[in-house]
Order: structure tokens, then sequence, then C-alpha cells
């Protein structure tokens, strides 16, 4: 039984640490992630500091050594430490620096922290620049604003340990086996978001004073340096990680089923950490980041025929990401939505503007007439969907169901799911097995319970979903007339009472899509089911044996199905 | 009878239909004397231009932005912008507007003289920001930066004797 669950919720367990898609509110704040340093480490994570990778939406504050030193590691919480170190480690300086460094002159400058102003404008506010007194100035005081908006992320690990079956105290049968061929391990841990706090000596001007190296002033400088920065903690997360030393866990588990050897190469520590450390923060990222502010409410409609948007890969545009179109209404507190567009070309805007950057261009999924100058923002695609529908056949497949499954962001377009289908299969035997005899059908009231991985390809307006799956379904056969209602007794088919089923295997299937609107799909699909194991009854045969089970096994079933897309 | 009655009935549907589907009514801003429009200080632009966000009603996008050419140029005649150099109207004489009718409807005319002396400055789009759905949805108001010639403006006027040079006092 422990096998057989471990088997259906392998596609879980191989997909168990995808990231989570981010929420891209258009920041681009710039962000520093560090990871702790302790004097006894917990893990060796901090050795991997500086392969993180920024996400895209922010502008890369990366330091020399991205290693944080904290202290003592205590085992319950490290937070008040961190923000101490954060300070005794002077790390307001060193990220200013990392702005404020000019390559060019290998200096330190305030012009060079102007040039992200006019990295961030928009083709608009550099036109409305140029036609100004102060031309390329005013772009430059943009990146005085950037100064309010400077992040940091500590990731503070706490285990790194393999995942095998003795951590669940279970160690002596065949699924300790399969968990352990799996190659688990498991990273845990707290992100930290902390903002440099600098917004009163902003408003009191005295921040100029301590970076104004232009005139090589030494006292300045030492200002500098004694200045003791500050830190606001915005909000932290804990994250809890696997991922397989092996290329496939999924593989190692179905070797390990079929006794087959698999000798694949193992991924060193520095490749797991590396990769668990930034699915961590890429996790994470999602939840820190949703009570930033906004760097740009949403973006104007640029043209409508066809739809262009200035947006681009320097907010994170990807192909086929979901926008919602709304306008402002006078008298209404909120905005009232519009339609509901998908980006098709993605531009390259991640320059600096020069007013002519060239616009996204995206098509229409559903909704009304679509203006220039609507507010189109981005609506980050959520990670569950439900689907409920009706399999037709004569197949322990057959049946109404119900399916959730998870969009992850490892494999771009592929979900895990689960399924139930509560059989009602009916199927007449008379033809096959007894010729002209009375008409005879035999009725399987079953619970089907799949998991599974499928795909989605893309092709114009229709989505093409490939499958593969493990099911498992138990339930009884009863034999009944034609009219429906309960027919000759069980016993004159060889049988001493209603047939118990208990059977399991792969089921296969592709299904075809057609996108209602944002989150409705109707799919047509086919299913087939093939079993590992023959179909156990607690028949007790008489006088002649009938094959009633295999009626219902390796047959195909056609379904339809509704889908809420991304709630 | 019922007949009639049904008949009477459709009609006064039809009727209601129709009106509350016209248009919006909408005073031509370039004959009208109210200042239904809403007008920003930015900044002071290159070579005697100002830079101003103008708010102005239309139907549509395109009638909106030629609208906002116009109400800038009318703002600076007579009425001020706040914040800016042009605080005080260009035109300070009382009724200017009624006495030169003439004169001004030929110059606000569509494609008119105005139009030398007010430029669109942005490339084109609209912030979302500034782009308004108002009276249930049956007009826009927009808000667009046009930078304004104000010098040249000036002695335009004082060519054509609307207003005075200010040299002329001395």
């Amino acid at each position: 039984m422990k096998r057989l669950t471990l088997l259906i919720l392998a596609p879980l367990l191989c997909f168990s640490s995808q990231a989570q898609t981010v929420k891209n509110k258009n920041l681009r704040n710039s962000i520093s992630m560090l990871v702790t340093k302790y004097t006894s480490n917990p893990t060796s994570a901090y050795y991997y500091a500086n392969e993180l990778t920024v996400p895209s939406m922010f502008d890369d504050n990366s330091l020399n050594d991205n290693t944080l030193f904290v202290g003592d590691y205590s085992v319950t919480d490290n937070s008040s430490q961190i923000e101490a170190a954060l300070q005794r480690n002077k790390m307001g300086q060193q990220i200013l620096k990392t702005i404020l460094y000019n390559a060019r002159t290998n200096q330190y400058t305030k012009e060079v922290m102007f040039e992200r102003g006019a990295y961030t404008a928009t083709d608009n506010d550099y036109k409305i620049a140029m036609d100004s007194k102060k031309k390329e100035y005013v772009l430059k005081d943009m990146g005085v604003w950037l100064m309010k908006n400077i992040y940091v992320e500590v990731v503070d690990c706490k285990q790194f340990i393999d995942l095998k079956a003795e951590t669940y105290g279970d160690y002596t049968n065949e699924y300790a086996n399969v968990l352990n061929s799996a190659q688990q391990k498991l990273l845990t841990g707290t992100i930290y978001l902390y903002k440099l706090d600098i917004d009163e000596i902003l408003e009191d001007q005295s921040f100029w004073n301590l970076i104004d190296f232009e005139n090589n002033n030494n006292e300045v400088q030492k200002a500098f340096d004694n200045y003791n920065f500050k830190f606001k903690k915005i909000n932290s997360v804990p994250f809890n990680i696997t991922e397989s030393k092996t290329a496939s866990g999924a593989l190692s588990v179905i070797s390990e089923l079929l006794k087959v050897d698999n000798t694949q190469p193992l991924k060193t520590d520095k490749q797991l950490l590396t990769s668990m450390l930034n699915k961590a923060t890429e996790k994470s990222h999602a939840i820190l980041c949703s009570s930033l502010p906004n760097f740009s409410i949403g973006q104007g409609v640029f043209d409508v025929h066809p739809i262009r948007i200035k947006v681009g890969k320097k907010e994170s545009l990807k192909a086929n990401n979901l926008y919602e179109i709304t306008e402002i209404v006078e008298g209404s507190e909120k905005e009232q939505h519009v339609a509901w567009i998908r980006a098709k070309k993605v531009s390259e805007n991640r320059f600096v503007s020069k007013g002519k950057s060239t616009p996204s261009t995206f098509y229409k999924v559903s909704g009304g007439s679509i203006k220039k100058g609507m507010t189109a923002s981005y609506v980050p695609q959520k990670g569950y969907e439900v689907s409920v529908g009706y399999n037709e056949g004569s197949s322990l497949l057959s049946g109404t169901f119900v399916e959730l499954t998870y969009l992850g962001g490892g494999i771009p377009k592929t979900r895990v799911g689960v399924r139930g289908i509560f059989g009602n299969a009916k199927t007449d035997v008379s033809e096959n097995i007894f010729g002209v005899r009375d008409k005879i059908f035999f009725n399987v009231s079953n619970v089907n319970i799949e998991t599974f991985i499928n795909h989605t390809i893309k092709i114009g307006f229709i989505r093409l979903i490939p499958k593969v799956g493990f099911y498992y379904s138990m339930g009884r056969i009863k034999n009944y007339d034609e009219k429906g209602k309960t027919g000759l007794p069980m016993s004159d088919w060889g049988v001493t009472e209603d047939i118990k089923l208990k059977s399991w295997g792969f089921t296969t299937g592709a299904g075809v899509g057609l996108n209602l609107g944002k989150n409705l799909q109707l799919t047509f699909r086919y299913d087939y089911l093939s079993p590992l194991d023959p179909p156990t009854s607690s028949r007790t045969l008489t006088y002649f044996a009938i094959p009633i089970e295999p009626i219902f096994n390796a047959k195909g079933v056609y379904g339809v199905g509704l889908t809420v897309l991304g709630f | 009878m019922k007949r009639s009655i049904l008949v009477a009935g459709v009609i006064l549907f039809n009727l209601v239909a129709i009106f509350s589907c016209r248009p919006a009514k909408l005073a031509d801003p370039r004959t009208s004397t109210s200042y239904d429009y809403e007008v920003v200080f930015i900044r002071t632009g290159v070579a005697g231009t100002e830079l101003f966000k103008v708010f102005s009603y239309g139907r549509n996008e395109r009638e909106c932005i030629e609208a906002s050419k116009l109400n800038a140029i009318k703002a600076i005649l007579f009425k001020g912008i706040p914040g800016s150099g042009m605080q005080r109207p260009m035109i300070s004489e009382n009724g200017a507007e009624e006495k030169y009718r003439d004169y001004f409807n030929d110059f606000f005319r569509s494609g008119g003289r105005y139009l030398n002396f007010v430029a669109l400055s942005t490339d084109g789009s609209i912030d979302s920001r500034d782009r308004i759905k108002v009276k249930n949805g049956k007009l826009l108001k927009i808000g667009i930066v046009v930078s304004v010639q104000k010098d040249n403006l000036r002695k335009q006027l004082e060519d054509d004797k609307i207003i005075k040079s200010l040299s002329s006092g001395f």
C-alpha cells in the first residue's frame, strides 16, 4: 500500500521544489542579496552567496562578497542579530558605493547614481525632459527617487540535510528504499527583507553632504565611512526547499520500483545549494515584494491596431504574460475592467531611454474595446486550477471527475495534478459472451484516484495538453438488465457476490483546450488506462468463469471538462 | 385600440432609447468662452517655451488632444497659469476675448495659427493615470503635456496689435 501511495505521489514529489510565479509589480528598485555566515555554520550555503541571481525586476546591487557575518548561531531566532550585523558590517556604505562607483573614472560620484534615473525613464519622460530647459538633468533627478528604494534580502539558512526515510522513522521496508532512491536534499531557513532607511537624511538634505566625494575631501569620506546607516525590516518568509541529488528524482523512484540499475551522476553540493538558494529566494519574492511600493503603476496602452504597450524586458515581460486593461472612471474608487490581453512579441528596452523604444505587441483574450491610454497592469498567473467534467465510456476512468492541478515555474507550462473520478461505467457483454442470449449489462461503481503531469502546447487559440499519470481504482461490479434494473443474480455468471475491484496502473491521454476567457477553459480529452495489476476480486467460482473485470480495463474514454484557471 | 396603444408604446420606447444614446453635449472649445479645462505647469522649456499638462474633455482621444493644444494657448492668453512664468494672463485687457472676437475666431479655427505656437511634448502615448472616463462614460478627460512657445506667441499678438509691446511704456 505504501509503495502504491508513493507511486501516486511520485509526480508531486519530483515537482515539489518548483518555483512559484513571481509577482511582478513593475518594480525597478535595487536589491542586494546576502547569505548569512556564523562562527559555527549550520550549512555551507554562504560559500555560494555570490551565485544568487537578482530578479530581473530589480536593479542589481550585488557586492563583491555577498556573505553577511552575523556571529554566533541561534537555533531559535537570528533576526535581531542580522539587523545588528547589517550595521556592524557597514552594509549601507557598501551598497551605496556600488551605486556611486564610476568605473570610467574609478571614483565615487553622484553623477553615476543619476544615470539610474535615466535608465528608468520612459520615452515620454525623455521627450518631456528634452523639451525642458534642464534637459537630461530632469531625467537624472529620477535617480534621487530611487535612492529611497534600496533593499537588502538576507537568506538565513538553518538546515541542509538528506531527506531520507529515516527522517520519518521508517527505514526498513520497500517504501524506505524508494524514498531513499530519490536522493532528496532539504534546505530550510528564513529570508528577511530590509530597506536602507535614508528617508530622513534625504528629507533634511544632509544625505548630499555625506556623499559629496567630488571634491576629494577626506573629511567627507570619513564622515561617510563612520555614518551609521540604518535598515528597516520590511518582511520575513520561512522557506523549505527540496531537490533531488540526481538529475531526475522521478527516474530514481521508477528505477527502484522496477528494480533497474540507475547510475545517474549526482549533483555536487555546490550545484544543489546554488539551485536551492535561488529557488528559495524566487519563491519568497512574491511574498516579500507584496509590501513594496509600485515603481510604475501600470502602463498606458500606446496603440490599439495592433495593441502595443511600451513595456518590455526591463519590466520582466514574457511572451504570453497576462495583462488586464482597465480605465479610470470619474467618481469611482476602483478602476473599471475593460479587457484581458496577453503578450505576443516582447521588445528589448533594457537600455537607457532615448525616446524611441519599441513597444511590445499584445493580443486580446477577451473583453471590450481597448482604447489608447487605458491602463495595462500585469496579472500574475496563480498556481492552482480546478476542473470538473465527465468521461464517457465503459472504463474505470468513466464517470464524473474533479481535478486539481498546480502550475509550477520549474518547467514552463507543465502542471502536476490529482484527479478523483466517481465512476459509473456500464457495458453490454451479451453479444461478446453470450451471443444470442438475453441482453446482459454490467455496471461498475468505483472511485478512481489519479495523479498526473501534463504539459500545455499552444497552437493559436487552441491548447494541446498531453499527460501521463498513475491511477488507483477501487469499486464494485454489479449486473443489471436492459431497463437499468437489477438483472439476474451474479451467481448465474459464475460469481457468488458482487465483484470487488482493486486495480492500479498507468494512464496516458491528451486534451484540447479552448480558452473561453481569462480564467475559463473548455477541454475535450481522451484518456487511456493500462493496468499494471489485474483487478482483484472476492469472487468465488461455482461452475465456469466469465472474464468480467477486463471489460473495464485497458480502455479509453472520451471526456469533456470545464477548467477554472489561476485562482 | 389595443394595437394603437402597442404602436404608441413601441414608438415611445424607441424615442427614449434614441435620446438616451445620443452623444454627450460638448461645447466647441474653439468658440467657447468657458474654462472647462485644467492646466498644470510642468517646467520651463527650451528657448522661450513653457511645458504644461492640460486636461481637456472630448468624445475620443483625438478630440481631447486637439482641445489640449488649443486650451493651453487660451489659458496663457486669458487665464494665466499658477506656478509658471505666466501667472498672469498675457492679455490683461478686460473683455479682450469679446472685443477681438473675429481675430480669435480666425486664430483658433481648425488648423489655425495657434498651432504655430504649441506642440505635443510626448511620444504620442497617453499616461494611464491621465485618462479619465466621465459623465457616464460618454466623455473622456485626458491630460497631455504640451510645449507652448510663449515668447513667439507674445510677439505675434504684439505684431497683430492685440497686446501692447512690453517696451511700449518706455
